[in-house]
């Protein structure tokens, strides 16, 4: 069998075989075939290496398919939740906050504590509906207990103590020197 | 087109991104297509044994690492990678279990035996014994060339050489095939 010169056209004669070339190269080397006694025997040849190839035995494509590893979804990784919450910088509000609501409740306590220990209430019922006296006596007042207060008043305060009370409050400083640091929060997936 | 293309139906890319989407479907798809090829490659390769094993092996090895798979080569080729392998550790386990266990005779009746009849028939044929003639590298390169009809760059994958490697031993395996079989 004398070969076909052209090595390149022997060399895509299995494609042809398999239909793996395009239109134009189809025709092309289809066109070559006809014309070419050497190509036209190579491929009947390959042909019949094609059909003689041994057959594969009978499989059970189920129980390959069972065998095969579950596929389990990846879920798209979740935005950490930055909590505001957790943020210094509100943490430090808050405190502020309780710290004056704190404040301002103990004050109100030491107002009632100064209160002159004669005060009495009158009630709002009209005289004689309880068939006696319209006084009602009050709660009783401890006087002077200054271990209830954590903030003394200020009136309490010589002149020198407000001075350095002042001077530390200007040294507070209210505003974090750094940007504070996100927190993150992570959540599990159940 | 190549012949792994089945106009109208979803491509093999497709199946695997439904399959990685979670559609065991796609699975099947796949083992549907792609079995018969990978049984024929190996008994092509001169595998006679536990076919379905192999080829049930290179699916659960292939579906494991699908993540590794990037789609540079078609997926046919990517399985028929992985089965060469599977088959060349199977023969070298082969080989050192000759060294220690001696074969009984009754160990070899399989199911096969109707394959075995088969392929000893077509043996007979003059192309077949010219292909069964070839050096084992020449006939795993002539084997992927002519009847899976894998390109040269496809066989280099597979087989782990070169497309030049490749070319020469088809070049060669077809010159052995051709005088053998004119004889």
């Amino acid at each position: 069998m004398t070969e076909c010169p052209y090595p390149e056209i022997r060399d895509s004669l299995p494609d042809l075989l398999h239909g793996r070339l395009g239109e134009v190269d189809t025709a092309t080397l289809t066109a070559h075939v006809e014309s070419c006694t050497a190509c036209r025997a190579e491929l009947a040849l390959l042909g019949e290496i094609r059909a003689s190839a041994p057959l594969a035995p009978r499989m059970d494509l189920e129980r390959i398919t069972a065998a095969l590893p579950v596929r389990s979804v990846v879920l798209p990784p979740r935005r950490p939740v930055v909590s505001r919450i957790s943020s210094p910088v509100w943490k430090f509000a808050a405190a502020i906050a309780i710290a004056i609501s704190g404040g301002l409740l103990l004050q109100d306590r030491g107002v009632v504590a100064d209160a002159p220990s004669n005060t009495r209430v009158v009630s709002s019922l009209p005289a004689g509906t309880d068939g006696g006296s319209s006084l009602v006596e009050p709660a009783p007042v401890r006087e002077n207990d200054e271990s209830l207060s954590l903030v003394a008043g200020v009136h309490e305060l010589t002149d020198d103590q407000i001075e350095s009370l002042l001077i530390e409050l200007d040294g507070i400083e209210t505003i974090p020197s750094a940007e504070p640091e996100q927190a993150v929060l992570y959540l599990e997936e159940s | 087109m190549t012949p792994f293309d089945l106009s109208g139906a979803e491509s093999d890319r497709e199946l695997i991104d439904r399959w990685k989407a979670g559609d065991s479907r796609a699975a099947s798809l796949l083992v549907e297509r792609h079995a018969d090829a990978l049984a024929r490659f190996a008994v092509s390769s001169g595998e006679s044994e536990e076919i379905e094993e192999l080829v049930q092996d290179t699916f659960v090895r292939a579906f494991a690492s699908l993540e590794s798979f990037r789609g540079e080569s078609s997926f046919r080729t990517w399985l028929f990678t992985i089965e060469r392998r599977l088959m060349l550790d199977r023969r070298r386990s082969k080989r050192r279990q000759k060294v220690t266990v001696e074969v009984q005779a009754g160990d070899a009746a399989t199911d096969y035996t109707a394959l075995d009849a088969l392929l000893a028939q077509e043996a007979e044929s003059r192309v077949r014994k010219a292909v069964d003639a070839l050096s084992p590298t020449q006939r795993e390169v002539f084997t992927l060339r002519v009847e899976q009809g894998l390109s040269y760059r496809e066989i280099a994958e597979v087989a782990g050489t070169t497309e030049g490697a490749a070319r020469v031993h088809y070049h060669n395996a077809m010159r052995v095939v051709k005088e053998l079989s004119s004889d």
